[in-house]
């Protein structure tokens, strides 16, 4: 995969495999903080912010502690603690730097600790051996990819709950499912722009 | 800093921030459901009852106008229904952050012909017209659906 | 061999150790905010920084008025921020009126003293303490009015004008986990400095009400902060109309016992109290023999639905009309009221109808 620019995997993971929509990654916080589009905003930043963070932090930690001493197996383990230590870092810097970004981000940021798609793309860049610059420009592509989804869904479901009716079995979770597949389907248009694996 | 929320992460976190100030604010009582899960599990109610809401919402509405305007006397409403209001000093911010004041009031109300009786915050009535909230089990001011439908006859 | 089986638990302590480390780091420099500059009208403060200027200016022995204790719910501790703090927050904008945000008023209890900044205050809060005090005795009233005397205890004096209110604060019982802070006017003698007198009605369900009568026993230590509001008596020539109902009664029992005869001969107070039976009636003897005492001063108790078996001879009918009956012209008159919101908007019109300006009629807005 070396022979892959940086930009290109930046473009590509916001576009064509954008890790929620193709891997359907961090499912849950997109089903329920989908319904206003502010809130969608507010935590989508905290996962552009956090991902990309955390994707450099983790190849860091991969390369140079787990490769050497030969302990790649314990990737899970080691990703989930530096994630949830840098959302703690995180937080506090954003305390001290800006009390309104931190009361609006206050609640999500721990939230995304749990965020599975925070810890796929530290996964996925082991997997597909980016180098240091692929990893940042992967990590900061798919945070920004995820929030371009929830987005797209909190603007069609904002639309949706004054306009439309819809069957009673598929409130909620049901019909939200459905859009995304045809968001997704939507964004398979991209493809023949960029593809990356 | 912020501590992870020990329930599980398939709610609006906007609502874990209300439910806390509902919690604190003693709305929810001894309600054990999250807050998402009891709005969800009152909707549902209503529904199997078969109660038209907006009905009983303009009804506890024209209680709670006809009684203020009583000044704590009794009022009496084309002969069904016998009203009279109780108010306090200060004012309550919603929980739901939108902000309304409510008055510190609570309007009680009898139905002549059956002897029932209902009583109902200020607060409780916007935060059930609002926000679709009849609060907690063993709240003081929970508008309790099944009583609702048998106060009105429906 | 061994060393197989022990790097990976000591890999992975390893990197959380570091990253223990590097939290500790980060909060050790970025939460401390060291000593910063904070200014409250004129005066100059030197604070550790890193806490919201209500809790701040309670350190500095300065009491905002505050009804929830922080949890950005009542909007009571509002300020103007003049200089150093930020945008507004999420958490305080729900509470903040459209008039509050082009007067940068900000709640205290939500913005942050970070670095040096500028506050303003209403002058009288400097004048506010927070006072220790025992219950001294707790009588009642009627079936739900119970009359509190509170002794100081330390600072053992208050100093206050007849009519404003003092802040008390509950403790945590049974389900309720809080301490809240609520407003009660003080009805006893002024020159009394050693204690303090209130009036509390039981609200249902009330927090704070419910401490007070169940669980409040003689010989409790309670703490109240205050003397808060700007209702009191002016002076003037006027007439007084009085209006109260319920626990209403005390800012105006306070008003009325702190003048002077004299003061009593040329005012010619009248005091409306209304009720609903008798049985909310209270102090009628005390008040008959402050009639006696004063043959300028006048007590019309007015019923607005008697019972039967109440043997009710006086005024009766709501409080807005038997006032209306008694001072048909009001032209030289002001106005000094104490009741629920509903009351006090009924009585204001009333009184503007009979020919008080509006500017003279005080009540208080209980902030």
């Amino acid at each position: 995969m070396q022979e892959i620019g940086a930009f290109v995997i930046f473009f590509a993971s916001i576009f064509t495999s954008n890790i929620l929509l193709t891997n359907f990654l961090g499912m849950c916080s997109y089903l329920s903080v989908s319904r206003e589009i502010k809130t969608a905003w507010g935590l989508g930043i905290a996962v552009v912010f956090v991902m990309t963070i955390t994707s450099i932090a983790n190849y860091v930690v991969y390369y140079n502690i787990l490769v050497p001493l030969k302990l790649e197996y314990l990737e899970y383990i080691a990703f989930i603690i530096v994630i949830a230590a840098l959302v703690q870092v995180v937080e506090m810097i954003i305390e001290r730097t800006s009390d309104r970004l931190y009361a609006s981000l206050g609640i999500f940021l721990p939230l995304i600790t749990v965020n599975c798609a925070v810890l796929g793309a530290a996964l996925f860049l082991i997997i597909r051996k980016y180098d240091f610059y692929q990893s940042l420009a992967y990590g900061a592509g798919s945070g920004i990819g995820w929030m371009l989804a929830i987005m797209a869904l909190a603007g069609i479901r904002a639309k949706m709950s004054r306009r439309s009716k819809v069957i009673p079995a598929l409130e909620g979770p049901g019909i939200v499912l459905i859009i995304t597949g045809i968001i997704a389907l939507g964004f398979i248009g991209f493809s023949g722009i960029v593809q990356i694996n | 800093m912020t501590s992870l929320p020990d329930r599980p992460v398939k709610a609006d976190p906007k609502l874990f921030e209300i439910e806390e100030k509902l919690r604190q604010g003693n709305y929810l009582k001894d309600e054990n459901r999250s807050l998402n899960r009891l709005l969800e599990d009152d909707a549902a109610l209503i529904a199997s009852l078969n109660m038209d809401m907006a009905f009983v919402i303009s009804q506890l509405d024209m209680f709670y106008k006809e009684a203020s305007e009583g000044l704590g006397e009794p009022v009496l409403l084309e002969n069904s229904y016998e009203v009279s209001f109780r108010e306090d000093r200060g004012k309550i911010a919603c929980p739901w952050g939108d902000k309304f004041f409510a008055p510190k009031a609570v309007v009680y109300a009898r139905n002549i012909k059956t002897g029932a009786t209902l009583r109902f915050s200020v607060l409780g009535l916007h935060m059930l017209k609002r926000h679709g909230f009849f609060q907690g089990q063993g709240s003081p001011f929970r508008l309790e659906p099944k009583e609702l439908k048998s106060f009105f006859e429906l | 061999m061994y060393l197989s089986y022990l790097l990976p638990p000591l890999a992975i302590a390893g990197l959380a150790t570091a990253l223990a480390i590097i939290i500790l780091l980060a909060e050790r420099y970025l939460m401390d905010y060291g000593e910063v500059e904070l200014k409250v009208n004129d005066k100059l403060y030197k604070v550790k920084g890193g806490s919201t200027v209500l809790s701040t200016l309670k350190q500095e022995k300065i009491f905002i008025p505050s009804a929830c204790g922080g949890r950005a719910t009542c909007a009571y501790c509002k300020v103007t921020a003049v200089k150093g703090f930020g945008e507004v927050l999420p958490t305080e904008a729900p509470l903040l009126t459209k008039e509050d945000l082009t007067k940068n008023v900000r709640l205290a209890c939500q913005i942050k003293v970070k670095n040096n900044c500028e506050i303003r205050i209403p002058d009288e809060l400097f004048s506010i303490r927070e006072f220790r005090a025992r219950v001294d005795s707790i009588t009642d009233l009627t079936y739900d009015i119970k009359h509190f005397i509170f002794r100081l205890l330390s600072p053992p004096e208050i100093e206050y004008k007849p009519g404003q209110y003092i802040q008390f604060q509950s403790q945590p019982y049974g389900d309720v986990s809080d301490s809240v802070y609520r407003a009660y006017s003080m009805c006893g003698l002024a020159s009394e400095r050693n204690q303090v007198e209130l009036m509390v009605r039981l609200v249902p369900e009330g927090i704070c009400t419910t401490y007070m009568f169940k669980h409040l026993k003689a010989g409790n230590e309670v703490i109240i902060t205050g003397p808060y509001g700007d209702f009191y008596l002016r002076d003037s020539n006027r007439r007084m109309v009085c209006i109260a109902g319920g626990s209403g009664m005390a800012p105006i029992r306070a008003i009325l016992l702190a003048m002077t005869p004299e003061e009593i001969a040329r005012r010619r107070p009248i005091f409306f109290f209304g009720a609903r039976s008798r049985k909310d009636l209270f102090l009628v003897d005390e008040w008959r023999e402050f009639e006696a005492r004063h043959p300028a001063f006048k007590f019309v108790p007015a019923l607005s639905g008697p019972e039967p078996d109440d043997d009710w001879t006086g005024a009766t009918g709501r409080i807005t009309d038997v006032v209306a009956q008694f001072v048909p012209d009001a032209k030289d008159c002001e106005g000094y009221l104490c009741g629920s919101p509903g009351m006090l908007n009924a009585c204001v019109e009333i009184l503007c109808k009979l020919g008080v300006d509006e500017e003279q009629i005080y009540y208080d807005k209980f902030a």
